[in-house]
């Protein structure tokens, strides 16, 4: 054979080779072709689904984001080792990781990848590290983008979402329960108009380019009356915010006498929320029962679980949740692998309760909801479930895992991440 | 001189019983940690009762049933220093309430614990006190509704 004919071959499998490898993709729910763990990491999911523990004891870990070339970034709650961030390499291709690297001095919530950036949410600020292809923690020191929130003890997570045209909207959530004088105190009446919606409980836009910006200074306050979004993200089809709030606790402690434990444990609702420029919410002045279908005047306003009249016109959700199951991430799925009914719905992290006591707590579980155009077009439901590991949840400590992060491959594979001890699990469909 | 004696012997007997009463009533008398022990063993089912009451009523949404709190938010209080070490500061914590960041078995928590000194008499806290120094694996020293009153 001579040299040029064998020259010609090697560049012919040189193209064919990576094609034959292509092909394959598209033709397969699960792409890189990825070996579920033998229990699918402790998780339950529909027929045809399976799940890999991409990396297991991380920290508490928050929100989580995956870069174009694989790396996972997730924020802890609490510093490991002195650092805030967890970044995950997998070189094998096995789909689990191989490298573990920690950075950042701040303990928080956000975390998302936005055009070659890796930002994060503190308690009181957004930072952003510039990413490099190569390296897996950023060698430069990370840039201020806002600061000047509140310092405040309840609901100071800063979470965000970053749309198309490069604005960041940012959660600042109410520093306490109901605005009532005295913060989670039985019998104290609720402030009005309640002065914590100036600063607080609800979602400031800033610009994503632009750094060291303060509230104050440059923060546009977008939408009002949201007690605590944890779990927020920018709709990149319809160009609209999604948002699911923390209802408020305590109905029964507070009212026991009109609100029963049973009550308590199912009320009032998780609003799952559509945010437009200018949107205003229930909280304080109202909360939304999911099971009347309708929103109520809270008891510190003078509501007796029945009246609806109140201060101030609000906006109704598209969808309640049941009480207390602490939603605390949202993704809609723009992937390709999954079937067609869940392109473009919502999935949902469900932290699941503590507020349901003396009852068995819920949640700890992700859910899926269909959409069509902006709107839900049919019910919740359980996607992958038990987390928790036990048959009862008693109280959120004895959960084995807490679902509290969720993020999409390019694949078109979910990562969940998990807030007790920090496992990742890597969700993909195998088909039949 | 007979009848005299028996009234003498009566009356001694009367001040004696009378000498018992203070004493009960007198925690600084020697000889009162037997009798605080025998009280306690006496009111030991009514203050496990009455004080789990208080818990379940007051505390249990955020401690939780088994008082192991709730992961990020509210500390536990299991096996909890906090209880089990400092009567005067545990009764202050309950009556004042506590709020700022807290560093318990290791982990750290910012929240809000609301003041509790209108929502529950002397009774209840010392009630609440020894229930939770018997249970959840604490321990400590019994404390009456007085020493309550005393920090109020």
């Amino acid at each position: 054979m001579n040299r040029r004919i064998h020259n010609n071959l090697k560049l012919l499998l040189t193209l064919v080779l990576p094609l034959t490898f292509l092909t394959c993709n598209t033709q397969d729910g699960n792409p890189r072709r990825l070996s579920p763990d033998a229990d699918n990491g402790g998780i339950s999911l529909p027929e045809g689904f399976s799940a890999l523990v991409v990396a297991d004891n991380l920290g508490r870990g928050r929100h989580i984001d995956v870069y174009d070339n694989g790396d996972i970034y997730m924020a802890l709650r609490r510093l490991n080792n002195g650092k805030g961030i967890v970044a995950v390499r997998d070189t094998s291709g096995d789909g689990r990781a191989d490298i573990i690297r920690y950075f950042g001095d701040f303990a928080g919530t956000g975390m998302e990848i936005h055009d070659g950036y890796l930002y994060f949410g503190g308690d009181t600020m957004v930072l952003r590290y510039k990413l490099k292809e190569n390296e897996l923690v950023p060698d430069e020191e990370p840039e201020l983008v806002v600061s000047g929130f509140p310092e405040q003890n309840q609901h100071r997570d800063k979470p965000f979402a970053i749309d198309k045209a490069g604005n960041i909207y940012v959660n600042v959530g109410a520093p306490s329960n109901a605005c009532m004088e005295q913060t989670r105190t039985m019998g104290s009446p609720g402030m009005y108009p309640c002065p914590q919606l100036e600063r607080q409980a609800g979602i400031w836009r800033f610009r994503v380019d632009k750094m060291n910006q303060t509230q104050e200074g440059n923060g546009y306050h977008y939408a009002t009356g949201i007690r605590n979004s944890i779990a927020l993200t920018w709709n990149d089809l319809n160009d609209n915010l999604y948002i699911v709030m923390h209802g408020r606790d305590q109905l029964h402690q507070f009212y026991p006498d009109m609100y029963t434990q049973e009550e308590n444990a199912e009320l009032p609702a998780e609003e799952f929320l559509l945010v437009k420029d200018g949107s205003v919410f229930s909280w304080p002045y109202y909360y939304y029962d999911h099971l009347k279908n309708k929103m109520v005047l809270a008891p510190e306003y003078g509501g007796d679980g029945e009246k609806t009249e109140g201060p101030v016109e609000v906006e109704d959700p598209i969808m309640g949740f049941p009480g207390h199951l602490a939603p605390n991430d949202i993704l809609f799925y723009t992937g390709d692998q999954f079937q067609e009914r869940y392109r473009n719905g919502a999935f949902i992290c469900f932290h699941g309760s503590w507020n349901r006591a003396p009852l068995e707590q819920e949640g700890y579980f992700v859910a899926f909801i269909p959409f069509k155009g902006e709107l839900p077009s049919g019910d919740w439901e359980i996607f992958a479930d038990d987390f928790a590991g036990l048959e009862v949840v008693s109280s959120p400590s004895q959960a084995e895992h807490r679902p509290m992060g969720i993020s999409m491959d390019k694949d078109g594979s979910l990562y969940v991440c998990d807030s007790q001890k920090g496992k990742i699990w890597r969700i993909f469909y195998e088909g039949k | 001189m007979k009848v005299n004696n028996l009234f003498y012997v009566i009356f001694l007997f009367v001040l004696l019983v009378s000498c018992n009463n203070q004493a009960n009533t007198d925690d600084k008398k020697p000889g009162n940690e037997k009798e605080k022990a025998e009280e306690i063993a006496g009111s030991e089912q009514d203050f496990m009762e009455k004080g789990e009451k208080v818990y379940n009523r007051v505390c249990l949404v955020c401690h939780q049933s088994d008082g192991s709190g709730v992961p990020m938010m509210y500390p536990p209080v299991i096996e909890s220093d906090y209880i089990s070490v400092n009567t005067d500061s545990l009764i202050v914590l309950i009556l004042e309430g506590l709020s700022g960041p807290v560093v318990v078995k290791g982990e750290e928590y910012n929240s809000i614990m609301p003041p509790m000194k209108d929502v529950l008499d002397n009774e209840e806290i010392s009630d609440l006190i020894n229930y939770l120094r018997n249970s959840f694996g604490n321990t400590g020293d019994y404390v009456k509704a007085g020493e309550v009153a005393k920090l109020r």
